[in-house]
């Protein structure tokens, strides 16, 4: 991801010495990463954007200790995968799940518009397919999946910010996408 | 039509991940194979349907705004913890730690230590009138005790195990004692133990562990067996054994006259003497090689008072 003028290390730089608005744009660039990767791994909608300013707050805090060596992308995975652990130590005890990411996924879907010419009521057909056979992948595939399908990344940058071998990330992507074409085929054989 | 690419392939192609030498060669087969080109393009579909809808999600979920209030309403950033180096981070706490384990055992109370087995043991006897397996022997020949065979004692012997410090003790009485699993062992014994020199030492005796220190110990196999002091003054020569530490409990009264010869514990004749002068007579009927003068015995040193043996006559 070191496709912008400003490097990441760069910009952490500048934000160590005081000039904090630049940390605006390392959001800018990973916060539908970071969004992604929760969106795989929670069922909350609330949670998962609790999770997200979480993360970024805490990587701000402890902006020093980055170790300039490792991917920030990775850096804040780590953070939010920490979040995530503790957050479902504490749903453990206290749980409230309200909106279920496949819920809201479907219902912002219907938003994008009002009108229901025959093609759009088809793709969200077909995109309510696709959510709900991701929802029944196992979190280990549908991560490497979504980081793929969502933010386009490279196999080989999922493997370092999933800290993952290379070739087990495209076999997990592999197996997913095995697993959505069956389903698919199922449903196109059943209509 | 050349044969279809396998499906990973395809995926890979989906996805442009594909070098270039493959990619050439997979465009060209989609041109031709209209299955793998529905393959493909569904994939893309699906994955752009998905990618559109996650997009719309993630915009009206957006906490950017948030994060930057949050940060801007206290913008401290904490200290980078100091690395330390690995020597500081393990070693010295390693080393702290183990001084202190170290202090805390020296300062407990030295308790008596005991050898579980010793590496080699070897007997010899203190006085003239002692036997092995029913023979005499002299007071300055060193028997090693083996694994290999037991030996009767009878008498008043001075053991010598050794380890790492050799340890010395004194057995007066009978016994039959080998040398198993590396731990010295008195079966069928009727004796007194007295730990003489060195550390404590573990033996068994009539089939229990006993870890013999300091003090005299009494050990009987069975009633009727005689007291160690009972055996010897019938057998053995006038021989005083009083160290000045051990005077109380180690001295023997001798009531008959020393025997004049003593066998070699070789000789295979009369295996059983029944007195000091009946060995005299079995040993100078065999050949004068076996039987040593009865001066021999006046250079013999005891080990307790490093004065001359066989002086009790």
């Amino acid at each position: 991801m070191n496709k912008h003028e400003v490097s990441d290390i760069e910009l952490v730089k500048k934000v160590l010495t005081g000039e904090i608005e630049y940390f605006s744009e390392l959001v800018e660039r990973y916060e539908k990463l970071v969004f992604s990767y929760l969106l795989s791994r929670l069922n909350d909608i609330q949670e998962v954007e609790d999770i997200v300013q979480d993360t970024f707050v805490k990587a701000f805090r402890h902006l020093a200790s980055y170790d300039c060596e490792r991917k920030f992308a990775g850096w804040l995975v780590t953070i939010s995968r920490n979040l995530l652990i503790d957050s479902r130590r504490k749903a453990g005890r206290n749980i409230a799940s309200t909106d279920l990411v496949t819920d809201v996924l479907l219902s912002d879907s219907l938003k994008e518009t009002n009108a229901h010419p025959p093609e759009i009521i088809i793709r969200r057909e077909r995109f309510r397919q696709i959510v709900n056979m991701i929802h029944e992948l196992s979190e280990d595939l549908r991560t490497p999946f979504l980081l793929r399908v969502v933010n386009e990344l490279p196999y080989q940058e999922i493997a370092e910010i999933l800290n993952l071998p290379l070739q087990t990330v495209k076999n997990r992507i592999f197996k997913a996408r095995g697993v959505l074409r069956e389903k698919r085929e199922t449903y196109e054989e059943m209509s | 039509m050349k044969k279809c690419p396998e499906k990973e392939i395809l995926m890979t192609f989906a996805d442009g991940e594909l070098d270039k030498s493959e990619l050439a060669e997979i465009a060209a087969h989609l041109k031709t194979c209209q299955t793998c080109a529905r393959e493909v393009s569904g994939m893309s579909e699906d994955d752009n349907l998905l990618r559109e809808g996650v997009n719309n999600v993630f915009t009206r979920h957006r906490v950017n705004e948030r994060i930057m209030n949050q940060i801007r309403s206290n913008p401290v950033v904490e200290a980078a913890p100091v690395k330390k180096p690995f020597w500081q981070r393990i070693l010295l706490p390693a080393l702290a730690i183990g001084l202190i384990l170290l202090a805390a055992i020296m300062m407990i109370p030295a308790e008596r230590k005991y050898h579980g087995t010793v590496d080699s043991i070897s007997f010899q006897a203190l006085n003239t009138g002692a036997t092995v397996d029913g023979m005499s022997v002299a007071a300055d020949r060193v028997f090693p005790l083996s694994s290999c065979c037991a030996h009767q004692l009878n008498g008043d012997f001075l053991f010598v195990a050794r380890h790492q410090a050799p340890t010395e003790f004194r057995m007066q009485g009978i016994a039959t004692v080998k040398f198993e699993n590396a731990v010295p062992t008195f079966e069928e014994a009727d004796i007194e133990l007295d730990l003489v020199n060195g550390e404590g030492l573990q033996i068994m005796v009539n089939g229990e562990k006993v870890e013999l220190s300091a003090g005299m110990v009494n050990f009987r196999s069975s009633p009727k067996a005689v007291s160690a002091s009972q055996t010897i003054s019938t057998d053995n020569a006038a021989v005083a054994v009083e160290p000045a530490h051990m005077a109380a409990t180690t001295a023997i009264v001798v009531e008959e006259p020393v025997a004049s010869a003593v066998v070699i514990i070789d000789n295979p004749v009369d295996t059983t003497p029944a007195s000091a002068s009946e060995t005299a007579a079995a040993s100078s009927a065999t050949a004068d090689d076996v039987v040593e003068p009865v001066d021999a015995v006046d250079h013999i040193t005891n080990p307790f008072t490093e004065e001359p043996l066989g002086d009790g006559r």
